[in-house]
């Protein structure tokens, strides 16, 4: 496969916006992508593009792909809705670097989008249980908190992890958030509020889940010998990964981690030749605060049952040897499903180019995108490195 | 507004739900449920039918918060506030997901998740379960509604934890 | 001999206190009850009838000595699990020890409730799917009043007397109910028990037999009706009424059950030997066990047959665990062979009444596997391990809040 680069990126605000529709929010995400290049973009220089999105809300259930391309004016292309739940950005961008590691496609656009508050409470509670297994895991009462809950009770349990640290992946996120002008929360928790939230999903209280969100993010995808035509200094795809497991949390073997996650790192670490120490950055998928303990095994940050330790040293907090969610992550920055995927590519991509602001990781080299869908029945990793 | 299983797709599963019918792989003797084409240990194909004794041990559990329940459990969360749903391991093998009932969510909730000495069951005493968490203890299959879709009243699997032997 | 071998109970783990009712509402209308089942709200009556049949069916094998101890479900293990599990080719020769029952055996099933959660749909599939009971088996399904639990064992014994039927099982659930002000509904508990019967002469697993029944009927509405389409029962509330109708009905049966058993002497008018047998009811009869509304009525009816109220209090599950509807009389019966104040051998007057008004009575003859039932005492562990909840906890289990 030929190299491929990203060259521009951008997200609209994350959170709640009832005077937004769905295509006034891909269309801020698209222009805040345009605006990252040094000079305009001529839609009709992009060959096809990829839409990651559940659909939450069920209001462009089928076909948003064309209803939001040509929204924003790309030409009559190839437009495909890519589904993976909570990682359909991720595999939305993982299809466009294919289409152009392939040689079909020079350039592609690879976004993500949701729209989730628009749905009454109820409609809500409905949709954020749709990519669980349905036949088994639904019909016991679990949502989504609910099956996170499970793996987090047996972590704790196996591991002997006080709640504590739980919590305090919610406040070191938040206190990311507060320096990110998208983000959905954009101010700092106590761990005194975090672990005295009122409960979701023992033992995940209403601090250990992100919210819902309404969001858009978007990236160009080109191959790297095109790559400077948009940008002095795109941002190279070094390796990337997927990986699936059994979708119902019954059926696999271990619950205190995620197959899917492990095998995507692991592909994607072969692919780029570096090894998880070399990392300087990462954006990872805490939906849930366990979730992100669970990533930095998963990836390979830590051993199994050793990443809430991380949290003890702030290791993974900005400023720290690794920071990770220097966007705030889900938890803070918000979780419009599909947006999410395309958003984690957003910030590494703005840190790579030190254009982070005041969330900006010094002299970070390589960073790493962790997307996971449900609850770890896909996922996606990307390492992207500068071009230097 | 609920989770969307037609009256058909719930009859194909009659048979997991109320008997807890699993199977048993030819190939590597792995008890599976709910019952697969291909085996996850051993790849195998062929299988014959394996009933599951519905006794086993709580893997792990969460405690769902009534005003956070799917739709189509807001029924129960009305009457009962929090339910308990666990993960069970049972002895042939095979974990599987159901709601435990008879279970005080908030003795649940309140016991330690892993063993620390200020909490150790002292064995043989009759025991204290809401000092004890709910991971380990012992269950049985029980039937129960689940949950009421399109005037169908679902019944199905649920465990109660039932006392050491 | 119809013989029951085996049997299950189940009563919902929760109880409401009638003071904390009476509390609530300022009056409480279940003479005697002290508190009441009350169902979780994921429990019905078929629920309770499946925990109460597998208790039975387990119990099967306890009782069948040296068998292979295998449920019904690791029977078909042996590869007709999709299929009917496989009757045992040992059934017919029960008179032996030693033989192993599994549901797989069970060609009868007789289900009796006033509370079904449907008015129209068998629940015979339901129960061979839970219980591992073949799909050929005959199901009768039995439920227009609180009699109906009693009609569910006299057609079982009817059935294997005829010879046509090997193995039976009858299980009796309820949980009547009605609004929250309603009488009935404030009395109204709940309930299971299940009985495995089979024609036979091994008097070692036996827990009791039944050696005779009556039926008698008048038209009379009695305690309460439900008509179709409604979910609340209704009660006069003409107190004086009721109890004369339940007293009238029962004796009615009782009368029956003694004329069929030739207590007529000859010459004699037909009424002045009934009075007479009626007279001696309650020195043949150990005790006696009723239909229970209330704590009350049976000592009503007990009063009027000569039973001293210490004969009829053992049968007495009401004050305990509420109004169990049509398997409340079954589940008095079990708690009097638990009560350890009967040996094998004694006899045991069964009445069962229904509203409309129909009554049924049975003699009950106490077999050798009283000694076992008296020593685990299935039902009175339950009824101690109940947990109280207060008004608010009971209205909202209901669904009420």
């Amino acid at each position: 496969m030929r190299d491929v680069a990203i060259v521009a990126a951008g997200q609209s605000e994350f959170g709640e916006f009832p005077q937004k529709s769905i295509k006034e929010i891909f269309a801020e995400a698209f222009d805040d992508m345009k605006s990252s290049l040094a000079g305009a973009l001529d839609p009709s220089v992009i060959e096809a593009a990829y839409v990651g999105t559940l659909g939450v809300g069920g209001f462009q259930l089928g076909q948003p792909g064309p209803l939001l391309a040509k929204h924003v004016g790309l030409g009559n292309i190839p437009v495909t809705r890519v589904e993976n739940a909570c990682a359909s950005g991720g595999f939305a961008l993982l299809s466009a670097v294919l289409a152009v590691g392939s040689g079909q496609y020079d350039v592609v656009l690879a976004a993500g989008v949701e729209k989730m508050r628009d749905t009454s409470a109820m409609q809500g509670r409905y949709w954020l249980g749709v990519s669980g297994d349905t036949e088994y895991e639904r019909l016991a009462g679990l949502t989504f908190a609910g099956i996170y809950a499970v793996m987090a009770s047996r972590y704790m349990h196996d591991y002997h992890v006080p709640k504590k640290y739980l919590s305090m992946v919610a406040v070191k996120n938040h206190s990311h958030g507060a320096l990110n002008p998208k983000a959905h929360f954009q101010r700092k928790i106590t761990l005194e509020q975090a672990m005295g939230a009122a409960n979701v999903a023992y033992p995940l209280n209403l601090f250990d889940c992100s919210p819902t969100s309404d969001g858009a993010a978007a990236v160009l995808v080109t191959s790297l010998e095109r790559a400077r035509e948009f940008t002095p200094s795109p941002v190279k795809v070094l390796g990337f990964g997927a990986g699936t497991d059994y979708l119902a949390i019954h059926e696999r073997r271990s619950i205190t981690g995620l197959e899917a996650a492990r095998i995507a790192a692991t592909k994607a670490f072969a692919m780029a030749g570096i090894s998880p120490s070399d990392i300087d950055v990462a954006e990872v998928h805490d939906c849930f605060t366990i979730a992100e303990i669970m990533a930095y095994e998963d990836i390979g940050f830590a051993g199994r049952g050793e990443g809430w330790k991380l949290l003890e040293a702030g290791e993974t907090t900005l400023g720290g040897r690794m920071p990770v969610n220097p966007s705030g992550g889900l938890k803070a920055k918000g979780h419009p499903l599909g947006a999410t995927g395309i958003a984690q590519a957003v910030e590494i991509f703005n840190q790579l180019r030190g254009k982070a602001g005041k969330r900006q990781v010094a002299g970070a080299r390589f960073g790493l995108t962790h997307n996971v869908g449900g609850s770890g029945g896909a996922a996606t990793v990307f390492i992207f490195g500068i071009d230097a | 507004m609920g989770a969307y299983i037609s009256v058909p797709v719930w009859e194909r599963t009659i048979a997991q739900r109320y008997g807890l019918k699993g199977q048993r792989c030819l190939g590597c003797g792995a008890v599976l449920f709910p019952p697969k084409v291909v085996c996850p240990e051993c790849g195998g194909h062929s299988f014959e039918a394996a009933s599951l004794s519905g006794r086993g041990r709580i893997y792990s559990f969460t405690v769902i918060a009534g005003g956070g329940a799917p739709p189509e459990f807001e029924w129960q969360a009305n009457a009962v506030g929090s339910y308990v749903v666990g993960l069970v391991e049972l002895e042939e093998g095979p974990r599987i997901i159901a709601q435990i009932v008879g279970v005080d969510p908030r003795a649940a909730m309140a016991a330690p998740l892993f063993e620390d000495s200020a909490f150790e069951d002292s064995g043989g005493s009759s025991g204290d379960k809401g000092k004890r968490s709910l991971i380990g203890l012992p269950v049985k299959a029980v039937i129960r509604k689940v949950y009421e879709q399109e005037g169908v009243i679902r019944y199905g699997y649920k465990f109660k934890v039932v006392s050491e032997v | 001999m119809i013989q029951i071998i085996s049997c299950g109970v189940y009563v919902p783990a929760l109880r409401v206190g009638s003071s904390e009712i009476a509390k609530a509402l300022g009056a409480y209308a279940g003479a005697g009850i002290k508190k009441k089942a009350l169902p979780e709200v994921d429990e019905d009556a078929f629920t309770m009838a499946v925990e109460a049949a597998k208790e039975a069916l387990l119990g099967m094998k306890t009782l069948g000595g040296s068998g292979d101890g295998s449920l019904p479900s690791a029977r078909a293990g042996g590869g007709a699990v999709e299929g009917e599990p496989g009757r045992s080719a040992t059934v017919a020769g029960t008179a032996g020890t030693g033989t192993s029952l599994g549901p797989g055996d069970i060609d009868y099933v007789a289900f009796a409730s006033t509370s079904f959660p449907y008015e129209e749909k068998s629940f015979a599939g339901a129960l061979a799917e839970c219980l591992g009971i073949p799909k050929t088996a005959f199901v009768g399904e039995f439920g227009s009043s609180t009699r109906a639990g009693t009609e569910a064992l006299i057609s079982a014994a009817s059935a294997l007397a005829s010879g046509a039927f090997r193995l039976a099982l009858v299980v009796v659930s309820d949980c009547p109910g009605g609004g929250p002000r309603n009488p009935v509904e404030q009395a109204a508990g709940a309930g299971a028990v299940a009985f495995v019967l089979q024609s036979g002469e091994n008097e070692d697993r036996c827990i009791f037999s039944l050696e005779g029944s009556s039926t008698w009927s008048k038209e009379s509405l009695g305690i309460r009706s439900r008509r179709t389409g409604f979910t609340e029962a209704s009660d006069l509330g003409i107190a004086r009424h009721s109890r004369d109708a339940f007293v009238g009905t029962c004796v009615g049966a009782v009368r029956a059950l003694l004329e069929k058993e030739r207590r007529v002497g000859r010459g004699e008018s037909e009424e002045k030997a009934c009075e007479a047998a009626l007279s001696s009811v309650g020195s043949e009869f150990r005790g006696l066990v009723a239909t229970q509304p209330d704590a009350r009525l049976p000592l009503d009816l007990g009063r009027t047959l000569g039973f001293q109220d210490e004969r009829v209090l053992p049968g007495i599950v009401a004050s305990d665990m509420g109004d169990a509807g049509a398997a409340s009389c079954l589940l008095g019966l079990l708690a009097y062979l638990e009560s350890g104040s009967v040996k094998p051998g004694d006899l045991l007057l069964l009445v069962s009444y229904g509203s409309g008004a129909i009554a049924d009575a049975l003699r009950v003859r106490v077999g050798r596997g009283v000694d076992e039932i008296s020593r685990q005492k299935p039902l009175r562990s339950l009824l101690d391990a109940g947990t109280d909840v207060d008004f608010v906890t009971y209205l909202r289990v209901r669904g009420w809040l």
